[in-house]
């Protein structure tokens, strides 16, 4: 017998083996010195080196063949934006887990967990090296999820989580049996080739798998079918993971989404445009709707980031060229977004406690004028009004939709966005109502109000000027084989 | 076919039969040896017709008292696991010696047949797999006992067999390097070698550190001092407590059968097996001198009786252990394991390949 | 060698047969009395009090955990033992890697208090 040595290229995984191990030191470093900065320190050095070491990938394009791993511009890409995500969790977290209790020693290392298994699903190009990571990334957000231990709320949703989750999984790992027994491997590029030939989009198994793993995939996006457990974990989440959850992870699952419909299953997908259609078109009206009924600011997020994954799902159904520049800018803008909202969100606490009842939104604006700024400003953008990022990602977002010939799909999310200006702005104009009670003011770190004011002014920056973005994305797709 | 399975049978009935019989004198020897120890006399009342001989009757009489005793069931226990749990002691401590070859390849009337019941080539792991399935008997006993002491106690063995269950299997990894198999009989066969043309190869030769680990891990395995936390028949209320009669002597039992499974896998793995230094197929050899040629069935014969005096030698020390160390207390029992024999043995396995790999060349 | 599997069902048949027997025997054999007291769990001589099946410290749970873990790692190296000669320094390496992470694990175990019994 003889064994052939795998050819390992280690430079590629370069960033990925940084995050690990600055994880494990971090965890380290905690066990040993009970260091809270040390940790942090530790861990943002980490990310800094990953993402400068990405940059340094950026426009080398080597998928590897045979591999586990891509390495090209659209997981570069990705990476990059995951590794900001975490960068800006951390920042946001800085102050509020000394505030609310936070077992602060595994929080840094665990959010680099999760970014490492985000990194690697976009990355991966084998389904079981997506499972793992899928894994790796949801394990780490259902401890982190429930590390407030002292709120009961917190390890409720972690609960809830936990078992939804890996319910889901088990779904996701059956259809990727599925998958494997219909065409005989596990690999990207293999499928793709087993797939291409057949007739019909291949035979039924696989479309048994395809949905079943859409079912596993479904939950981690909060598509709207499998969506019930998004509204209580956002809610009883520490606000920056809440953040970290619906932008991060999501995006993940969205781009890895998008990577499986564009390479191995290119051709069963043509079955499934219905499918996705139905579900782009639930979640959006679903996700707004619900919305409208909150009276709790973090669950009314929740459900607008039910109606976000809405939207990116039509990029979904128009799958092309287009569609997949608009998704990325799409989900570029919805991170930054939902980051700045839930940050905003972090930073209004008072004491220990936070504010998550819209009443005690009234008058804010007087008390904390930069957050209430900020927060208005993503408000706007969430609900797309021009000036701002979310106007520009809608526009492209719909004008993809209506290129493709899906103009009912861009109507009914024109008419979705229309709902959601009513909630969006009910909350911003109590920010400014005059206050009714007298509200104590809170001095809050500069670290967190630096870090979302930077966001909001991201915001206002790409909604004027978006074009340095739309290049590097259209440099990023067309890495992507073409469609 | 019908030959195969009359050989098989017959190989069963042999090592079941030596089992069985060594279990049993087992019982004498622990109770004999204490006396020694203490500086007592020991079991020596039970007689037929007046014939003593040192007490050797004892186990008759204990098999036919314990079998004629009440078997008492708990009101508040599950019934069907609470018979399960003593099966399963017997069972798993049986099954084990599928596997361990008491000798070489035996030659008779045209056909070849291997001195082990079965050849299975993941041997180690079917070893390791069902030493640790022994662990359920004693949960199984704890749980369905309906009693407080015997959950506890069956809960301290379990937590302390898994624990040691690690070192366990990681000292094997050192042997499996050396000799490059997992099946056992590979393994006994691969200690025939020599190094410098006299010392034989044998697993203690190659791996002294490991086969420490393995046999402290192995007697922790067995749950017996030192460390029989679990039962502690003289303080402690054990995992057994709610039971009499036979299926109280079927963990007594079971117990024994463990200790001689132990030996025979440490004879296995690390004193040659069946090898008897300077005997091969051959005949008597002194190494680059001459031969003295033997016949095959003597050499046969000799291999045989060399494995079960290896065996009873092992069986033996562990007798003079259990009545010479006291036990341990519970944190340091879960000390010993986690943090001395634990890294030890990832030690020991870095060790190995080093020091192998510089051997080579 | 398929054989051997006909083998180990004749082993697992007569060694499941052997205690089963006897159990079987000593079930038929004995007396059975039943009396007040006997049907009590002993518990020392005291009266039990409270179900038998009663909540057990967490520490054993933990235990479970971590051999969960370490026992996974552990069997990495079977297949690496086996092939030690074939994969020559380079499998040799790879596994003293391995070794640093699953030995830095066990460090992290420790020094969380994990393995303390109090």
């Amino acid at each position: 017998m003889d064994i052939a040595f795998p050819a390992v290229n280690l430079k590629g995984v370069l960033p990925q083996l940084v995050v690990t191990s600055f994880a494990v030191a971090g965890l380290l470093v905690d066990a040993f010195y009970r260091s809270t900065r040390m940790v942090f320190a530790i861990s943002l050095l980490g990310l800094v080196l990953a993402l400068l070491l990405f940059l340094s990938n950026w426009g080398k394009d080597g998928v590897y063949e045979g591999a586990l791993l891509a390495v090209d511009n659209y997981t570069v890409f990705f990476n990059i934006l995951f590794l900001l995500i975490a960068v800006a969790t951390m920042l946001l977290s800085l102050h509020y887990i000394d505030l609310t209790g936070v077992d602060s020693g595994k929080y840094y290392p665990l959010i680099l967990f999760a970014t490492l298994g985000m990194m690697l699903l976009v990355s991966s190009m084998d389904l079981l090296l997506m499972f793992l990571s899928i894994e790796l990334l949801s394990v780490s957000m259902y401890i982190l999820v429930g590390s407030q231990r002292e709120r009961w709320v917190s390890n409720e949703a972690a609960m809830k989580y936990l078992l939804m989750g890996a319910f889901a999984s088990a779904f996701l790992l059956f259809g990727i049996s599925l998958v494997f027994g219909a065409t005989g491997s596990t690999s990207f590029i293999k499928i793709e080739s087993a797939l291409g030939g057949l007739a019909g989009g291949g035979p039924f198994l696989i479309h048994i798998g395809i949905a079943m793993m859409l079912v596993g995939l479904g939950f981690k996006i909060a598509m709207v079918p499998f969506h019930m457990w998004a509204p209580d974990v956002y809610d009883g989440a520490p606000t920056p993971i809440t953040g970290f959850l619906s932008t991060g992870s999501k995006i993940a699952v969205f781009a890895l989404i998008l990577r499986l419909l564009m390479n191995p299953f290119s051709v069963p997908y043509s079955q499934w445009v219905v499918a996705f259609w139905v579900f782009a078109v639930l979640s959006m009206t679903l996700g707004n709707v619900a919305a409208l009924l909150q009276r709790n600011v973090k669950r009314m997020l929740a459900y607008s980031s039910i109606a976000h994954a809405g939207y990116i799902l039509i990029a979904v159904v128009a799958m092309d060229g287009r569609a997949m520049e608009a998704a990325l800018l799409y989900m570029t803008v919805y991170a930054i977004m939902g980051l700045t909202a839930f940050g905003c969100i972090a930073l209004l606490a008072k004491g220990e406690e936070e504010r998550f009842s819209i009443e005690d939104y009234t008058g804010l604006a007087y008390n904390y004028p930069l957050q209430a700024v900020v927060l208005s400003v993503c408000l706007l953008s969430l609900a797309g009004i021009p000036l701002t990022a979310g106007f520009i990602g809608k526009f492209y977002l719909f004008s993809a939709a209506v290129k493709s010939g899906f103009i009912g799909l861009a109507v009914i999310g024109v008419l979705n966005s229309a709902i959601s200006l009513y909630y969006y702005l009910g909350l911003m104009l109590r920010m400014y109502a005059m206050p009714t009670v007298a509200v104590e003011g809170m001095g809050h770190p500069l670290v967190g109000k630096l870090a979302v004011a930077l966001l909001g002014i991201l915001i206002l920056v790409l909604g004027i000027y978006p074009s340095p973005l739309l290049g590097v994305i259209k440099e990023a797709v067309a890495a992507l084989p073409a469609i | 076919m019908f030959i195969d399975v009359a050989i098989t049978l017959l190989k069963i009935a042999f090592v079941f039969g030596l089992v069985l019989n060594i279990a049993g004198i087992l019982g004498w020897a622990e109770r004999k040896q204490s006396a020694v120890m203490q500086d007592r006399i020991g079991a020596n009342r039970a007689d037929i017709l007046g014939l003593r001989l040192f007490g050797l009757f004892h186990p008759i009489a204990d098999i036919v008292k314990v079998i004629t005793k009440e078997d008492w069931i708990p009101p508040g226990g599950d019934k069907f696991l609470h018979t399960l749990a003593p099966f399963l002691a017997l069972f798993t401590a049986l099954a084990v010696f599928a596997v361990i070859p008491f000798g070489d390849t035996l030659h008779i009337a045209g056909r070849d047949i291997p001195l082990v019941i079965a050849d299975l080539n993941v041997g180690i792991l079917f070893v390791i797999a069902f030493g640790s399935l022994g662990i359920y008997s004693v949960v199984l006993a704890g749980w369905s006992s309906d009693n407080k002491y015997s959950l506890l106690g069956s809960m301290r063995a379990a937590a302390q067999v898994i624990s040691y269950e690690l070192a366990l299997a990681l000292s094997v990894v050192g042997v499996i390097m050396a000799y490059g198999s997992v099946e056992l009989d590979d393994i006994a066969r691969a200690q025939g070698q020599y190094v410098l043309g006299i010392i034989p190869y044998w697993g203690v030769i190659a791996q002294p550190l490991g086969f420490l680990i393995f046999f402290a891990a192995a007697m922790a395995e067995t749950k017996r001092t030192p460390f029989d936390l679990p039962e502690c028949e003289s303080e402690i209320i054990g995992y057994f407590t709610e039971y009499s009669g036979f299926k109280f002597l079927a963990f007594w039992m079971g117990e024994f059968i463990e200790v001689i499974a132990v030996a025979g896998v440490v004879t296995t793995l690390y004193f040659g097996g069946w090898q008897v230094p300077f005997i091969d197929s051959q005949g008597f050899f002194v190494p680059g001198l001459f031969t003295i040629p033997l016949p095959h069935l003597l050499v046969v014969v000799i291999q045989v009786t060399a494995f079960i005096l290896k065996v009873c030698f092992f069986c033996w020390f562990m007798l003079l252990v259990r009545w010479t160390l006291p036990r341990f207390r519970y944190d340091q029992l879960m000390g010993f394991g986690w943090k001395f024999l634990l890294p030890l043995a990832f030690l020991n396995v870095i060790l190995s390949g080093v020091i192998f790999m510089s051997f080579e060349g | 060698m398929q054989g051997y599997w006909l083998a180990i069902v004749l082993t697992f048949l007569i060694a499941a047969l052997i205690p089963g027997l006897l159990i079987f025997l000593s079930t038929i054999l004995g007396p059975k009395r039943l009396t007040p007291e006997k049907a009590l769990p002993f518990e020392c001589g005291m009266d039990p009090s409270g179900p038998a099946r009663e909540r057990f410290p967490i520490k054993f749970y933990l235990v479970a955990v971590l051999f969960l873990v370490f026992d996974v790692e552990v069997v990495f190296f079977y297949p690496w033992a086996v092939l030690y000669k074939k994969l020559a320094i380079f499998g040799l390496l790879e596994m003293m890697v391995f070794t640093l992470f699953v030995g830095l694990a066990l460090l992290y175990a420790w020094k969380e208090g994990v393995l303390e019994w109090r």
